[in-house]
């Protein structure tokens, strides 16, 4: 459920960073979860975002920090899933013939942190619709996939996002409606 | 496409992104208090970054952190790099001056040579060699000598 601070937290800038952070921190979590899907990792990535703000831009301006501190969290994302990805290689390539079916890790949305939601049939349709909406968004480029998290689920405009993404208004657009039009044909039956 | 296929599309867009959004914002909502003191500690760690100054990006760390790198303490930095580059040319001249004489003086392997030299002295060398071989051969002779009498320098002849 949306409360009023996350709501204020959109419309009119921070006071202060410690407000900003304490506003985005959750947000910032479940947005690097969908792309890192690890909780640890994710806890990572946004404690290194928040680091990377404090120091570099605390002192511009409150209505800059959001795009500026998704920017950073999409690079820092972007690194991880780079190391991860060479870690991988290597790992593989060493335990290629132990196990030749590859990934065994958990599902991460399965593993991630319970709710606080006591109904357990409303709690299992959030988790099942989470999980459908976060496995789709795994399996668009990683471009596109910011392009609509940035714009939908952080409701930045096209200049916010341009900006988020060090990319062209055009580019964004472009990313934005191919990710949509991948995602309703993916979660239809989730709709 | 027609525009009333087109304005269908789009709005089919929205309901979905607004869907979309809603599963996306209870999850938000859904974050456990484990993960959320977490996250108020990494905001907390990272304020704390901020307020100790500005990130000193060559050390890694902030100076609040590493009070070596303080801008007052300049000289320290300064005397640092002068030690730091003298070490390194009294390093570079003792091993030029090293090699240069390695090349020039080779002492060691005359004395490997002189001692070979030795040795094929000593093998060559026949009668020494059966010296060396027949030892206790003369060390016998020698304590046979001790033990008898004085012989007298008058043999009785002449």
């Amino acid at each position: 459920m949306q409360t009023q601070r996350d709501i204020d937290a959109h419309t009119s800038p921070p006071t202060s960073l410690e407000s900003f952070l304490a506003d985005i921190e959750a947000r910032a979590f479940r947005y690097a979860l969908v792309a890192v899907r690890n909780p640890d990792d994710a806890l990572d990535v946004v404690q290194d975002a928040m680091i990377a703000l404090c120091r570099h831009y605390a002192n511009r301006p409150g209505a800059e920090w959001r795009p500026l501190f998704f920017r950073i969290l999409g690079n820092r994302v972007r690194d991880f899933n780079r190391r991860s990805s060479v870690r991988g290689r290597i790992l593989s390539f060493f335990s290629r013939q132990d196990d030749g079916d590859g990934d065994a890790r958990p599902d991460p949305i399965a593993a991630a942190p319970a709710g606080r939601d006591s109904d357990p049939c409303v709690r299992l349709a959030q988790d099942d619709a989470m999980t459908a909406l976060s496995q789709a968004l795994g399996t668009l480029p990683a471009r596109q996939r910011e392009a609509f998290m940035l714009r939908v689920f952080e409701d930045m405009d096209i200049a916010q996002t341009a900006t988020a993404m060090g990319c062209s208004a055009g580019s964004v657009k472009t990313h934005h409606s191919r990710a949509v039009a991948k995602l309703r044909e993916l979660l239809g039956e989730h709709r | 496409m027609t525009d009333t296929d087109r304005h269908g599309q789009r709005s089919d867009d929205a309901a979905f992104e607004k869907a979309a959004k809603r599963v996306f914002d209870r999850s938000v909502a859904d974050v456990d208090a484990a993960t959320g003191s977490r996250l108020a500690a990494a905001r907390r760690r990272a304020l704390r970054e901020a307020n100790a100054g500005p990130h000193d990006v060559r050390s890694g760390g902030t100076q609040a952190q590493r009070p070596w790198f303080t801008p007052d303490r300049w000289w320290l930095r300064r005397t640092g790099g002068l030690l730091a580059v003298t070490a390194a040319l009294v390093v570079a001249v003792a091993l030029w001056v090293g090699s240069s004489v390695q090349r020039t003086e080779p002492p060691a392997v005359e004395d490997f040579r002189s001692v070979a030299l030795l040795d094929l002295e000593i093998l060559l060398g026949e009668a020494e060699f059966d010296l060396l071989e027949d030892l206790e051969f003369y060390a016998w002779l020698d304590e046979l000598a001790e033990l008898a009498p004085p012989v007298s320098d008058d043999d009785g002849i002449g």
